[in-house]
């Protein structure tokens, strides 16, 4: 019999048991859905690593009174101990950078600068951070149009600024905003560079930038006392030389910081070394375990449904067994009887595999609308995987009964009733 | 009849004198645990092309057995089945496969019809197993369908088919490979007298035109038609 005459066969066989097919292929269908829901969610919480997590420049180590926890439920912090912290200064970013494992060492410190307007142009929440020349490489920049502030700028406390892409965008539209100035909390800038965007992250961008010398911050600017320091107060980002192991770095930064700061061996360490590191090992985790439920669901579904095939095909042997006979009667060797059934599980495994594949892109797609920073995708190497597994499991689960049906004897099948 | 020899097949070559079935020393034991049933012994048998044969003999007497056999839907126990010229005692089942789809054609008392395919498509299906083109299929299901005079029914299921209908459907599908013979078990044990002569006129025509049919009955009236009558008692012929 040829291929598309057993397709229909089988196509018409499944539909006159059209409730029965579909609770049978319901295993494949909670399987491969589950396959196609989470392989889509992982592609993009990927993409979303891609995308937004590149510009945390995976190398800095950012110096602060705070540990940054990652986790699921709400952080522990004892923000009493926090904000009796020692405060970090320039001075300490300046001995850092002397370290021979340490690139470049900034001082850092930022806030709100509330609303910015120009010519009927308005942004709002634009971070006012203060550095010095070494932050376009500890921060990850890179200089657009113009230049970054330079250590001229820092010694004499010049009113200059640095504009992220999003305040350039916001603000100027088509203009140049090299040469122009700009006004923050009552202050004049003047605009000498323009930074490249580094894409929005989960909401907030942090391309909403104005970055001014740490000195002229300073001037005009108070330190933030108590609870403020403990996140607002002034920190330290430590880039590494380039081949040299982040753990070594950050041994080195720890080593100093604690003689600097007077720490006797059995006190322990009253500042943080956070890198962007922790947040990928979070979302590692994060992504191993969706590997693992993923898995465990679609191993034990789709070994279900497997069996739910065996077992509707078993049923269906017996209840054909005349059929069966009749056919081999007329010249059905035992090969067209096996593949007559193996294709019957194998389109009724299928059919399971594309409802399972279509509600679970529909299942991803809405998880996409709901949850903001996850731009789900389903790649065209899911649907094939979909189909790939149903396929498997149609053929695994279909041989038993197919095979039992090609050997049943023509003259007891025919006489089966 | 006019169009008396009308089989291509098997006319030519073979010649009267080779039988297109010859049984030597056929028997079949049936081994059922601590009894075993002797079903058929020692069974010679010749019949030629153009042949027209009724098997007959009591319940038990091994009729069917012996049409089974003669039908490849079984094998003997020991002896020798020769099939226009070709020894298939021992042939694996895809020969025997292969045999029932081209050599024979089977029609029973219970029609055997699948009941979920049309009588066209019940027509068509030896000539599936066959690898026979779409084109070709067609023909020869106008063909057949219109040889037993059901070619306004081709669309019908059998539940809508009556018995003699459903019989003449199960015909038209034995002799759609043109097969060598046509083999009839109990051909009208489930019809009426009107009916059961309707079919056996139809047996009557198909041998007026050469093909070799065997019967198998034990209704005399059935066996009247036949132009050799064999009767089969404990498993031998007498």
């Amino acid at each position: 019999m040829s291929f598309l005459s057993l397709l229909g066969l089988s196509v018409v066989t499944l539909r006159h048991h059209k409730s029965r097919s579909f609770l049978t292929a319901l295993g494949i269908i909670i399987g491969v859905m589950t396959v196609i829901t989470i392989l889509s969610l992982l592609e993009g919480l990927n993409r979303t690593i891609d995308n937004e997590f590149r510009f945390l420049g995976t190398k800095t180590i950012s110096v602060r009174k705070i540990e940054w926890q990652m986790s699921l439920g709400r952080p522990h912090y004892d923000f009493e101990e926090l904000a009796k912290r020692k405060d970090f200064t320039v001075e300490d970013a300046e001995a850092l950078a002397e370290l021979p494992t340490i690139e470049v060492a900034v001082p850092t410190i930022s806030k709100n600068a509330g609303n910015l307007s120009r010519l009927g142009n308005k942004i709002q929440n634009t971070t006012l951070q203060g550095t010095t020349e070494g932050g376009e490489l500890a921060g990850n920049w890179i200089i657009e149009q113009g230049r970054f502030i330079n250590k001229d700028d820092r010694l004499h406390r010049r009113m200059v600024c640095v504009v992220g892409s999003y305040v350039a965008e916001n603000l100027f539209g088509a203009e140049n905003p090299i040469g122009k100035t700009m006004d923050i909390q009552n202050q004049r800038y003047l605009i000498v560079g323009v930074l490249e965007a580094k894409g929005a992250m989960m909401g907030s961008t942090p391309d909403n930038i104005v970055i001014i010398p740490i000195s002229t911050y300073l001037k005009y600017n108070e330190l933030p006392r108590g609870r403020r320091s403990v996140w607002s107060g002034l920190g330290l980002d430590v880039l590494p030389k380039q081949g040299v192991p982040l753990e070594d770095a950050m041994e080195d930064v720890e080593e100093l910081l604690r003689i600097r700061r007077g720490l006797r061996y059995d006190q322990d360490n009253d500042f943080g070394l956070n890198t962007s590191q922790m947040f990928l090992d979070t979302l590692q985790r994060i992504t191993s375990v969706m590997w693992l439920v993923m898995v465990g669901i679609a191993t034990i579904s789709l070994l279900v449904g497997g069996i739910g095939i065996m077992n509707i095909m078993l049923v269906s042997v017996a209840e054909r067994t005349r059929e069966i006979g009749i056919r081999k009667a007329v010249g059905a060797r035992d090969r067209d009887i096996m593949i007559q059934f193996l294709m019957e599980a194998v389109v009724l495994a299928l059919l399971g595999g594309l409802i399972g594949i279509i509600v679970g892109i529909g299942i991803a797609q809405l998880v996409s609308v709901l949850v903001e920073f996850l731009d789900a995708a389903s790649p065209w190497w899911t649907v094939v995987l979909g189909f790939g597994f149903s396929a498997a499991v149609g053929i695994f689960f279909g041989i038993y009964p197919a095979q039992k049906a090609s050997k049943l004897n023509p003259i007891d099948a025919i006489r089966y009733e | 009849m006019a169009k008396k020899f009308r089989r291509s097949k098997g006319q030519g070559k073979g010649s009267n004198h080779e039988p297109v079935i010859r049984l030597q020393d056929l028997s079949k034991v049936y081994d059922g645990g601590p009894v075993s049933v002797e079903a058929l012994k020692n069974i010679n048998l010749e019949i030629y092309e153009g042949g027209y044969v009724a098997i007959m003999g009591p319940s038990g007497s091994g009729k069917s057995t012996l049409m089974h056999i003669l039908g490849c839907l079984d094998v003997p126990t020991s002896g020798e089945y020769f099939l226009k010229g070709q020894e298939i005692s021992r042939y694996d089942s895809d020969q025997l496969a292969r045999v029932r789809n081209r050599e024979v054609g089977f029609v029973f008392q219970q029609y055997n019809l699948l009941p979920r395919l049309t009588a066209a498509q019940n027509v068509e299906l030896p000539m599936q197993y066959a690898g026979v083109s779409v084109d070709r299929r067609e023909e020869v299901v106008e063909k057949m369908l219109e040889m037993v005079g059901l070619a306004e029914r081709g669309h019908h299921r059998p539940n809508e088919l009556s018995g003699g209908e459903s019989q003449r459907v199960a015909i038209a599908r034995a002799l759609a490979n043109d097969p060598a013979i046509l083999l009839a078990d109990e051909p009208t044990g489930n019809l009426d007298t009107k009916t059961e002569e309707e079919i056996m006129a139809l047996l009557d025509e198909l041998n007026e035109q050469g093909r070799t049919v065997i019967v198998v009955t034990h209704d005399d009236s059935v066996a009247l038609h036949a132009k050799r009558t064999i009767n089969l008692l404990d498993g031998r012929i007498v």
